[in-house]
């Protein structure tokens, strides 16, 4: 039963419940949702009077979440510490300061004059929070905590600070011959990927048509993109509240990971993990997570002051530093790519090189680097491929997790130089796509071959079907580009369309290990049958814990699920999950979990009918073994189960490698296969052409969801990117502002009254979601692979960018190569094309 | 706070002039730093009249925002600090009727106006757009839903019938990034279709009748229910495909 089996692209190990492992421990855990009701643990903070008290079992899309967002009921960090009623102000504020230099030495600061304002309680600047150099203009050099935002932000301005200030690197093309910043040198990473025969080459350097030129009449079409630093702002400042308890600190604050952002708290702290208490706090916007060093600040002055610390940072409001420098005025991402093709459309070669500005911390960069690279392609096919690429460590801000990440970034170049090969060979940009379509079986830049593309054409003709909107717009003006005040004309107007198709990654051949581990319970109460499951999992507001529910549900026909979280963050290991993997891996181990729980109580119906519990399963109101044949109703059999308040507990864990042997349990892709998903979206976009105004009209998703498990949450993921897309892709008149950050009146983000309209078409559930229901189960076995595998929200961020640019592109009949791509920057003021490095 | 008024009965406390005015830097921050290095922390006693009720603030910074003053000091934290200049419209309360950012209105400045709150609109019990927004635009962060539902009662106090690019307009100060604007526009499309019928006609302008970007709503859960979620499941055993529609339906 332990042996992996292999199918056509992977190895499946699939382990049936280990009972060798001993017993299942249950583990403390609480509700998910724990602020939302004012509940224990929780003395002063969070009760408004408002709060239904005792509510939980929460998630995204559900009711009760919705509708205590809409009331404002529901308990953001920022909402935490605040007066019952009218009184005074519950907690200590603080305020960070930021550098203004980008590279610095921070000799001393003179804290005296702070620390003498009456109602300022602790000043902790420079060396007291191990700072002595200054990596990039904005790093934060002190904080206070004050008894009112107004006294922390006296207090930070009357600090003295000495800076030696040092000639910065900002500009990435200039870091390979620069003076090295860092003892490590200005190259952090570079990459090379080559697939197929070396053609005719006349020389390194790569960029100029020239070699190309002389191979007998191949279309070449050479470009040079930039990108912005990714402006992703999120809908709130982040708000810390540290809470000092007597033998803790507990830390509210926004996490997808609380268990590694607790290791890193203690380690910033020098105190042991035990110490540290992390309660994941509701998302605000589409930030992922709070600054690593506002935490740290919270609990350094909680601990200190021994006062509760609401921290925010970001914003003018509360105690926010206002704007400081964010970097983008400079090019975080800077392409060069190169298409070879034959006079009748057929891609022949492609050249990469990119270079991306990893700022003051480049490690982080890397990844966006290697996926760059492996999908530099694009879904097409092309024989012979040439990527490198370069991350280059700056006195920049440290590169934030770029929207869609690697994937993001090479449909947008892929796309748009397929628009341009479309136009220098004559044909349509969708005939230019279908011609040269990935098929199943072709190599990845890095020498993979992918295991399925065959959803691929069905994207393009789902999209091809669904309607577009009318051309022209209006007669509402709020239709036109321009919207109110500065209205397109009508008889300028032009309507761009593009498509792009996107792929993601599922398993990159780097990944060392993903794991998710979770428990199930389930147990009765005066009401009925009721589970609860334990998870790592922190639902973000796109009903992650919805999904998990539904998992639930689904394995152990249980209708009331409620999701906790452990205690203490240990019980259940996970390491951190990359973007677009948590939904899969965490799905998974609860669904593991589940059918553990189920096969414990369905012990004393497998003994009557003589199979083992593993070959039973719930559908509908019955429980039936594997075919069929035999069958129960699923009430009689859990009446007897959980007479006497029994209790059935399962683990389950789920783990992606990216490579190496296939073990029970593991998820690891055969050597040298690609598992990718696929998303195509179609983009249109109005134009007016003197005036330059730009107008987003539509925007069509057509997805590859493998499973979708809770379709609300799939749609609502899409909606997300591509709105988040629309952000990166279009920007507004004050160009200089965007260069900005912690403000958002900086990021100069398209209005409601500019962003498209989404069409999300139902989404394909591709056929490798069928397998858990095929051969394998009725072996007893069940493919790792099915549910929430397929990253969506990351996939439509990736294919709404390129998508959004392409139209605009078709719509202003110029071919832009820097994003964002700023409306009135049209007439030709925009730097020309850079020539690569 | 507009010419001619009369200055709220506030109680200055301390010193509100710098030595040397004239010397002053009118960068925001320098002020501040001038201000406290030199001078004491001047505060005022007022009164705010909130939701219908007299609400006594003592202490208050005489520089501080009417929502720093009614989510610190009051509790009452519906309206939420985004960005705290004017952008997100996270923080929108009704001033005399009028969608106003919080943030940028001295509390001071809002004594003697009556400033309602989203408190009032869904406590206990949500009205017809809090519980219209929960059904159509419940799987974003939520963050900027209790201000747009009071620029959504706003915008139908003064159009009763909305047409789809009105909301938009309406809802252009308002940044949210988790939901597409079809979401709000379905939303206030129920609400239109509970409310009674209007005297007159719509309102002449550019507004034309809604866009259908969807299929009718479904009407909406009623308030009560949806408070009592997932507690009260009974002891029915409905199948397990149709139990989790019916609990996951947004």
């Amino acid at each position: 039963m332990m042996t992996p089996t292999s199918l056509p692209g992977f190895l499946i190990g699939e382990q049936l419940p280990d009972r060798q492992g001993g017993q299942p421990r249950p583990i403390a855990s609480e509700p998910a949702e724990a602020g939302f009701g004012a509940g224990s643990g929780d003395p002063g903070y969070g009760d408004s009077g408002f709060f239904p008290v005792g509510r939980s079992s929460a998630d995204g899309v559900g009711r009760a979440v919705p509708a205590a967002k809409a009331a404002g009921r529901y308990p953001f960090a920022a909402d935490l510490g605040v007066p019952a009623g009218p009184g005074a102000l519950a907690v200590l504020y603080a305020a960070v300061a930021r550098s203004p230099h980008a590279r610095a030495t921070l000799a001393d600061c003179d804290t005296e004059a702070a620390r003498a304002i009456p109602g300022v309680h602790a000043v902790l600047a420079g060396a007291d929070l191990g700072i002595t150099d200054i990596d990039y203009a904005g790093q934060c050099v002190a904080v206070a905590a004050a008894e009112h935002p107004a006294l922390a932000r006296a207090a930070l301005d009357a600090i003295v600070f000495d800076y030696r200030v040092e000639e910065p690197l900002t500009n990435p093309r200039q870091a390979f011959h620069a003076q090295a910043i860092h003892p490590d040198g200005n190259v952090a990473a570079h990459r090379r990927f080559t697939v197929g025969e070396e053609t005719r080459r006349a020389g390194k350097g790569g960029e100029n048509s020239g070699d190309a030129a002389d191979n007998d009449s191949a279309v070449t079409v050479a470009y040079g993109y930039e990108f912005a630093r990714p402006a992703d702002w999120p809908g709130a400042p982040a708000t810390v509240l540290a809470v000092p308890q007597p033998d803790s600190v507990e830390i509210h604050t926004v996490t997808t990971d609380p268990g590694r952002d607790r290791r890193a708290v203690a380690a910033a702290l020098g105190r042991p993990e035990s110490e540290i208490r992390i309660i994941p706090a509701p998302f605000a916007g589409t930030a992922q997570s709070d600054d690593a060093d506002l935490r740290v600040a919270a609990a350094l002055l909680a601990a200190r002051t021994g006062r509760a610390v609401k921290a925010a940072d970001g914003g003018a409001g509360l105690t926010g530093a206002g704007h400081w420098p964010a970097g983008a005025d400079v090019p975080a991402a800077l392409v060069h790519a190169t298409h070879v093709a034959d006079p009748d459309g057929t891609l022949r070669e492609l050249r990469v090189e990119l270079v991306v500005d990893g700022g003051a911390e480049p490690a982080a960069a890397e990844a966006l680097l290697d996926e760059y690279c492996r999908l530099a392609t694009g879904p097409y096919r092309i024989p012979r491929v040439e990527v490198q690429g370069w991350v280059v460590r700056t006195n920049n801000p440290p590169l934030a997790p770029w929207p869609g990440g690697g994937s993001a970034l090479s449909a947008a170049v892929a796309e748009a130089q397929l628009d341009a090969l479309a136009a220098a060979t004559g044909l349509t940009g969708l005939e230019i796509r279908v011609k040269n379509l990935m098929r199943t079986g072709d190599k990845l830049p890095d020498g993979r071959a992918v295991v399925s593309a065959a959803s691929l054409p069905d994207l393009l003709t789902v999209l091809l079907d669904a309607p577009v909107p009318a051309f022209p717009p209006g007669p509402d003006v709020r239709d036109f580009p321009g919207t109110v005040g500065r209205t397109g004309e009508l008889t300028r107007l032009r309507r761009g369309v593009g498509v792009a198709l996107a792929m993601a990654d599922l398993v990159p051949p780097g990944l060392t290990e993903e794991l998710a581990t979770a428990q199930v319970a389930l147990t009765s109460d005066v009401h009925g049958p009721l589970a609860h499951v334990s998870t790592a999992m922190v639902d973000t507001g796109a009903g992650q814990h919805a999904m998990l529910r539904r998992i639930v549900r689904e394995v152990l026909g249980v209708r009331r699920v409620l999701v906790r979280r452990p205690t203490d963050p240990a019980d259940l290991p996970a390491t951190p999950l990359a973007s677009g993997r948590a939904a899969w891996l965490h799905g998974m181990a609860v669904q593991r979990a589940a059918r553990a729980a189920r096969s414990q109580a369905l012990t004393i119906v497998a003994r009557e009918f003589a199979v083992s519990p593993e070959l039973l399963e719930v559908r509908g109101d019955q429980v039936v073994s594997y075919d069929g044949v035999l069958s129960r109703p699923l009430d009689q059999v859990y009446k007897r189960a959980l007479r006497g308040a029994a209790v059935y507990l399962g683990d389950g864990e789920f783990r992606v490698r990216g490579s190496g042997p296939a073990e029970p349990g593991v998820f690891v892709p055969e050597a040298g296969q690609a598992h990718l998903a696929f998303a195509a979206h179609r983009a249109i976009v109005d134009a007016d052409t003197e005036l330059k105004l730009l107008r987003p009209v539509r925007v069509t998703a057509a997805h590859d969801a493998g499973r979708a498990i809770v379709p609300g949450r799939v749609t609502a993921a899409i909606a997300a990117g591509v709105i988040c897309a629309t952000g990166s892709v279009f920007a507004d008149e004050a160009a200089e502002s965007r260069g900005r950050a912690g403000a958002l009146a900086a990021a100069q983000a398209p209005t409601t009254l500019d962003l498209p309209e989404v069409d999300v078409l139902t989404p394909l559930e591709s056929s490798i979601g069928d397998l858990e229901t095929t051969a394998l189960r009725r072996r007893g076995f069940s493919a790792p692979l099915p549910l929430g595998y397929q990253p969506v929200g990351r996939l439509a961020l990736a294919a709404a960018t390129a998508a959004l640019a392409c139209a605009t592109r078709d719509a202003l009949g110029d071919h832009r190569t820097v994003m964002p791509i700023r409306p009135w920057h049209t007439g030709g003021e925009e730097p020309p094309a850079a020539p690569g490095t | 706070m507009t010419a001619g008024e009369p200055w709220p009965a506030a109680d200055v406390a301390g010193e509100a002039e710098t030595e040397d005015t004239a010397a002053l830097d009118f960068a925001p921050t320098d002020f501040v730093a001038a201000d406290f290095a030199a001078v004491d922390f001047a505060t005022v006693d007022f009164e705010l009249a909130v939701n219908g009720t007299a609400q006594p603030v003592a202490g208050a910074w005489i520089g501080e925002s009417l929502l720093f003053a009614l989510r610190e000091r009051l509790g009452l934290v519906a309206a939420k600090d985004g960005c705290g200049e004017g952008e997100c419209g996270a923080c929108t309360v009704l001033m005399d009727g009028q969608p106003t950012a919080a943030c940028l209105v001295p509390a001071v400045a809002a004594v003697g106006r009556d400033v309602r709150t989203p408190e009032i609109y869904a406590v206990p019990r949500p009205d017809a757009v809090a519980a219209a927004l929960a059904v159509h635009a419940g799987t974003g962060c939520g963050y900027c839903l209790p201000g747009v539902g009071m620029e959504l009662r706003a915008l139908l106090a003064r159009n009763p019938k909305p047409s789809a690019p009105a909301v938009r307009e309406a809802l252009s100060g308002h940044r949210c990034r988790c939901l597409p604007a079809e979401c709000f526009v379905d939303a206030i499309g129920e609400v239109v279709a509970q409310l009674p019928e209007p005297r007159k006609p719509e309102q002449p302008g550019p507004q034309l009748p809604a866009q259908k970007t969807r299929p009718a709503p479904a009407p909406p859960a009623p308030p009560a229910a949806a408070q009592r979620l997932d507690e009260s499941g009974s002891w029915s055993w409905q199948t397990a495909a149709g139990a989790s529609e019916a609990a996951d339906r947004p």
